[in-house]
């Protein structure tokens, strides 16, 4: 007997992931509108193409994981295994601060107006959401709920009134943003920042994977486990936020993976989240990544938008889970 | 049917009929509204513009154009405006809202559609703008001086081979990247002003272009069709993967090209033609007076 | 040696009021029953003294400290709960659920030591579940899940174990598997046992102490025989009653004194 340690059957696993993750980057780097030999990435003539197809891959990894671990830390706190990220409404408040700046053409911040707007708008959501759900000095998931989908409604309804208003720059601006891209068109500072924003966020949801573990049981079983709930919630809750808000304002709408990717790793390798998060961020890099790579190359020299990618992904793959448990 | 009844449905119907369409009021004779800044353009260069009674928010040219009526945004006309003004023709591009336009044509106004999508399109607009507004000839003679303009600043450069001719990328938006494809207005401008547009093998007109498939392309040079802020070359050029590109590295990144005669296909297109022309080749225009 | 003492605690939902003045002491090493009709406060008490509910008014205190000063991680170390509806929506192993109940004793960052691995499998072993062990728990009958949920309350180490109706949904000869399972819990390892059950023969049988419940105060306290009078149940439960003694064991067995006609 082994005193209850997690069973064998996520560990091999969890090294396969990890293997995956270069190899979905490499091929990511041969991948596209022209294709670069296998190991010539650094050749002089393909340098450009590499640098840029490897920026992409890098925001690609970033924003696959923060999706993934988002999403497991929100079914986790919700208890519901098909929660996703953009359930508080964060995507809503992320898209209505992009189309503010896109449609009202700000650029007071250069390049960076889009992706700090979006994120203040996220940033909004979230604390109108917990302030609308706090009673008394607790945080009730229901109402963080219901108010996640009444903002969305309310922020869903400002965004579409300014596409009414919006000018045609404007309206290709907005809804290629909605759909999702890993472009990288510069790796300055703000890159970099959203890099280590990612990066700290996972590492945090990832300190709190027996509390997670212990908050599947229910508030009361895990107070009685030594827990503090209240505190446990809140910090989970806005990092996860927070997360995906990170990722959001980097690099768009990109929907499934905060819900797909946490589902399918959880029944490969358990639900157990010290193991379950770093596979669930592991796996949801290395999917956008390929994502990507797909994305740039069916219809090259144009682009798919990878949030249809993930999308046609994603349906086909509940529609089998649906029948599988009916049947 | 009892006389008090008979009497109320007759005004009752009266007053729907009042109520209801549009205008069922005599439009103006010889008025007309342009819905499109180049079709402006075209109305003022055919000396018709004294018929000119309404226009949008984005004609701006020439000046005087301004002080008319606007009835509107591009692409987004008010039927009200237009119903108060009673025009007798309206010049559009096609691409407005359908109902208005339906609308417009329901309450007996002349809707013409002004061709624009290539440069041939805009010798005929010519004819066309000016048939609608009752003057056909001064159409032809402006049509045919368009066109001989045009193809005087293509013969700059006809001579060259395929191989000595730039590789032009087009950039009309940035955040995405949109360039204009086959059968589009602004690729057959490069092709006048002696470009290869690189871009002439995406089926749309108005296609979005991966980053990528810029860099593959390897333009010698660049043309920003939109507003950038600060020194073109640099925001061209320091985005991830283009500072090796040839536009980039001899410095072949023209912003500063004046927009509407190049992106408008309007009667000032071969100004347009000859700016890029000699934005690309420099050397062959030396000498030539605009 | 610690004591769970509740005095003069008054607990509410609202507008209602579900526990109104109630004393109430675990001893250390004893078994105390909480009995009493449905809606008599019994759960709403035992929220009460761990931890989950505040008090209204009146005080919970362990050793002589004010429970809701203390942190829920050192309350856990001392006073286990198995409630009355065990969720599981995910599907951990058995041995991962009971080793959950370590997680009082472990640091943020730190991992389980070996310490800690044989405090599971004590824990395991003494509910019989160590077999099950590498079984999901979504998958248990409900007398498994039952003594799964005991094994991560026990891996806890308390000195205290609050059980709310632990044997409600449990066929019979489980329900005697877990009293007993708690009587041996309780003689060997001194733990303390407060039991909130309806089964008032389980009560009379396995508990010293009972504590009668009645829309939230007490009706009455004391050993079992002293408690289950027919006098005492018709106050509190409204029916009438016949008290034996089981002819094996000595202790209380209430029946209702009516049964089915018999035609004549």
């Amino acid at each position: 007997m082994n005193g209850g340690q997690s069973p064998q059957r996520g560990r091999g696993l969890l090294l396969l992931l990890l293997l995956c993750v270069p190899a979905a980057v490499f091929l990511s780097l041969t991948m596209g509108a022209v294709r670069v030999p296998w190991g010539q990435w650094a050749s002089a003539s393909y340098v450009p193409l590499t640098k840029l197809r490897l920026a992409r891959a890098v925001l690609g990894l970033a924003v696959g994981a923060s999706l993934a671990s988002a999403g497991v830390v929100f079914q986790a706190m919700l208890r519901n295994p098909l929660a996703d990220p953009y359930v508080l409404g964060v995507s809503s408040g992320a898209g209505l601060g992009a189309a503010v700046a896109i449609i009202l053409h700000l650029t007071a911040l250069g390049p960076w107006t889009v992706p700090l707007l979006a994120f203040a708008g996220a940033a909004l959501t979230v604390a109108l959401v917990f302030n609308l759900a706090r009673v008394g000095g607790r945080i009730s998931v229901h109402t963080l709920l219901l108010s996640g989908v009444i903002l969305s409604a309310v922020f869903g309804a400002l965004l579409m009134f300014l596409v009414s208003q919006a000018s045609s720059e404007g309206l290709h601006g907005v809804t290629w943003w909605l759909l999702g891209s890993l472009a990288v068109s510069r790796a300055d500072a703000l890159f970099y920042i959203q890099l280590a924003l990612c990066a700290a966020g996972i590492a945090a949801c990832w300190s709190f994977a027996r509390e997670l573990d212990l908050m599947t049981l229910g508030e009361e079983p895990a107070l009685h486990l030594g827990v503090e709930v209240e505190r446990v919630k809140k910090i989970c809750l806005t990092v996860a936020s927070l997360l995906t808000a990170v990722a959001v304002s980097s690099a768009g709408l990109i929907g499934f993976v905060g819900l797909l990717v946490p589902h399918v790793t959880r029944k490969l390798v358990g639900p157990a989240h010290g193991r379950l998060i770093p596979a669930a961020a592991l796996a949801g890099g290395a999917f956008l990544v390929l994502a990507d790579a797909v994305g740039r190359s069916v219809i090259a020299p144009s682009e798919v938008p990878i949030g249809v990618i993930t999308a046609l992904c994603g349906g086909p793959f509940f529609l089998y889970l649906l029948r599988r448990r009916r049947g | 049917m009892p006389r008090t009844a008979s009497i109320t449905l007759a005004v009752v119907l009266a007053a729907l009929d009042a109520g209801c369409g549009v205008a069922s009021v005599d439009p103006v004779a010889g008025t007309a509204v342009s819905l499109a800044p180049n079709i402006t353009e075209m109305v003022y260069a055919l000396g018709l513009d004294t018929q000119l009674v309404g226009v949008t928010s984005a004609c701006d040219w020439p000046e005087q154009a301004r002080e008319k009526t606007v009835v509107g945004d591009m692409g987004r006309p008010n039927l009200e405006m237009l119903t108060e003004l009673r025009p007798e023709v309206v010049l559009c591009t096609g691409m407005e809202e359908g109902e208005v336009l339906a609308a417009l044509r329901a309450s007996g106004v002349s809707v013409v559609t002004v061709p624009q999508d290539t440069l041939a399109d805009i010798y005929e607009a010519a004819r066309v703008v000016a048939r609608a507004l009752g003057d056909p000839d001064v159409g032809t003679a402006l049509g045919e001086d368009i066109e001989k303009r045009v193809e005087a600043a293509r013969s700059v450069t006809r001579h060259l081979t395929p191989d000595s001719r730039h590789r032009v990328f087009g950039e009309i938006w940035d955040d995405p990247l949109i360039t204009c494809g086959a059968g589009s207005f602004l690729d057959e401008v490069i092709t006048a002003a002696g470009g290869v547009n690189v871009a002439s093998t995406l089926a749309q007109p108005y296609a979005r272009i991966g980053a990528e498939s810029v860099i593959a392309s390897a333009p010698s040079a660049i043309l920003v069709l939109h507003d950038v802020e600060g020194d073109p070359l640099h925001v061209v050029g320091s985005r991830l993967g283009w500072s090796t590109l040839p536009a980039v590295v001899h410095g072949r990144v023209y912003a500063d090209l004046p927009l509407d005669t190049i992106t408008r296909p309007g009667p000032r297109v071969a100004e347009g033609v000859e700016a890029v022309s000699r934005a690309l080749y420099p050397a062959l225009w030396e000498g030539i007076p605009r | 040696m610690s004591a769970l003492v509740g005095e003069g605690l008054h607990l509410r939902y609202g507008e209602r009021e579900a526990v109104r003045g109630v004393d109430i002491a675990v001893q250390t090493g004893e078994v105390l029953g909480l009995i009493g009709p449905n809606g008599s406060g019994k759960t709403t008490l035992l929220r009460a003294l761990s931890g989950a509910k505040r008090p209204d008014d009146g005080s919970v205190r362990l050793d002589g400290r004010d429970l809701y000063t203390m942190a829920t991680a050192e309350i856990a170390r001392s006073i286990a709960v198995v409630g009355q509806e065990i969720r599981l929506d995910f599907d951990f192993t058995v041995g991962q659920f009971a080793a959950m109940g370590r997680h009082p004793h472990l640091g943020r960052f730190s991992r389980m030591s070996d310490r800690d691995r044989d405090a599971v499998d004590r824990a395991l072993a003494e509910t019989d579940t160590s077999s099950l062990a590498d079984r999901y728990v979504t998958e248990l009958s409900g007398g498994e899940r039952q003594r799964a949920a005991i094994a991560q309350a026990l891996a806890q180490e308390p000195a205290i174990l609050l059980l709310d109706e632990p044997t409600a949904h449990l066929d019979l000869n489980h329900q005697v598997e877990v009293l007993d399972l708690l009587a041996r819990l309780n003689r060997a390892r001194g733990l303390a046992l407060l039991l909130v059950t309806h089964d008032l023969n389980a009560a009379g049988a396995y508990c010293e102490r009972l504590l009668l419940l009645r829309e939230g105060t007490r009706l009455a306290e004391g050993p079992p025989e002293s408690v289950l009078v027919p006098q005492t149940l018709r106050e509190s439960y409204g029916a009438d009653t016949i008290v034996q003694r089981h002819p094996n064991t000595g202790a209380p067995v209430v029946l209702p004194a009516h049964g089915k006609q018999i035609k004549e």
